[in-house]
């Protein structure tokens, strides 16, 4: 980033390549696999691209870059259910939706950081983000009320941003493979 | 890599510039000090004079010196916290908002103590017709100078960062007031410190409107 900030688009190029695999797996391990991982990864490239002059090269790259990560996350979720876009699921996430195909192993591996929310959490958010049902379609499916479909989305995004912030910059470094991306030379 | 991210990437390679003073705080808050401290003596020195024998209670006034210097720090303080919430992930951001917003609560409570043990004798010398309003006006370009520096950075709570902004862009002329206007705690508290709510507000309004989304 060091170099890139200096005006090398050459590094430039190399390292939003390398943050754009990373940024993937950090998504996919929390949340499974769906359009919306590939909307983060986009979304978090071109905030990292808009604040890239925000960034001290004398200080550590990962918090800089996990606190744009986390915050494209929880706007994305929120943006999901303004939107109400339909999304595509693959069945590893519809196995996490349907308890009738759910895999326990691959829940876990999958979706850590769904799995730490409450399991009516969890539900309501699987529901209404990433399969992009509407709050009325969740709640029949659920047999709640809309107004307690609304609640438990609410609480769960809030959730979900709490834990995010729990995670420390070494959970990220593991999701990184180790490496110093992007740290001054 | 997907197609459309590869293009994205090479869209942002095209747009790359070259940063300077990249992520650091200090120039820009310097710069901003200098010019912001500028405008705001200038437009309080082109709408009228320094309450008469005002610098000269700041030399013999220990009280009364300490009162400004704890306004002028608060003022930078939180400006400065304004301007690490720019960097994403800087360490100690809460401790620093926390620490700005602890300076310019300690510089209202000494105009509260002020209603027992007044810095200086409350007195109408050099009473400023309408300068709660005036506060608010001189708050205006300094507020706009230090929106336009933030756009460089990165904040991601721009309403956050703009109440502050407001706050700090507010300080200045309050404190100019101390020496441009009549010195009472009572009327400091109401006519200069307490615009500076307002300038937070609208802080707070301008923010997501002038700052960039990243």
């Amino acid at each position: 980033m060091a170099l890139a900030q200096q005006g090398d688009r050459e590094a430039y190029g190399a390292l939003m390549g390398e943050l754009a695999r990373a940024i993937e797996g950090f998504v996919r391990v929390r949340f499974g696999a769906s359009g919306f991982v590939d909307d983060c990864v986009q979304e978090s490239l071109l905030s990292i691209h808009r604040a890239y002059a925000s960034y001290d090269p004398r200080r550590p790259f990962r918090p800089w870059l996990f606190a744009i990560v986390r915050r494209r996350i929880v706007d994305g979720l929120r943006a999901q259910s303004r939107r109400g876009v339909e999304r595509e699921t693959d069945s590893a996430l519809v196995e996490v939706a349907d308890p009738r195909h759910v895999d326990p192993g691959r829940r876990i591996d999958a979706c850590r950081l769904l799995n730490a929310l409450a399991p009516e959490y969890s539900e309501a958010l699987i529901m209404t983000k990433l399969q992009g049902r509407s709050v009325a379609e969740a709640a029949r499916s659920a047999g709640v009320s809309e107004t307690a479909m609304k609640s438990r989305v609410h609480r769960a995004v809030r959730q979900v941003r709490r834990e995010l912030e729990r995670e420390s910059a070494s959970d990220l470094s593991r999701d990184l493979g180790g490496h110093e991306v992007g740290a001054a030379p | 890599m997907k197609p459309d991210l590869e293009r994205l990437i090479a869209q942002a390679q095209e747009e790359l510039r070259p940063v300077r003073w990249p992520g650091r705080v200090a120039p820009w808050l310097v710069l901003w000090t200098l010019l912001s401290g500028s405008m705001v003596m200038g437009f309080t020195l082109w709408t009228g004079p320094l309450r008469p024998g005002a610098l000269g209670q700041l030399v013999h006034h220990p009280q009364f010196l300490a009162e400004s210097l704890l306004g002028l720090a608060a003022g930078l303080a939180v400006a400065y916290a304004a301007l690490h919430l720019g960097r994403p992930g800087a360490a100690g951001s809460r401790l620093r908002v926390l620490g700005a917003l602890g300076l310019g609560v300690t510089w209202a409570l000494a105009f509260v103590v002020g209603w027992s043990f007044p810095a200086l004798e409350p007195s109408m010398l050099g009473k400023r017709m309408g300068c709660e309003l005036q506060t608010l006006w001189f708050s205006l370009p300094p507020l706009a100078l230090g929106i336009a520096i933030l756009r460089r950075f990165a904040p991601l709570d721009r309403a956050f960062a703009g109440a502050l902004l407001g706050a700090a862009s507010g300080a200045l002329p309050a404190l100019a007031m101390q020496l441009a206007c009549m010195y009472d705690p009572t009327h400091a508290l109401t006519h200069h410190l307490a615009p500076v709510l307002g300038v937070a507000a609208l802080g707070a309004l301008l923010g997501p409107l002038g700052l960039r989304r990243i």
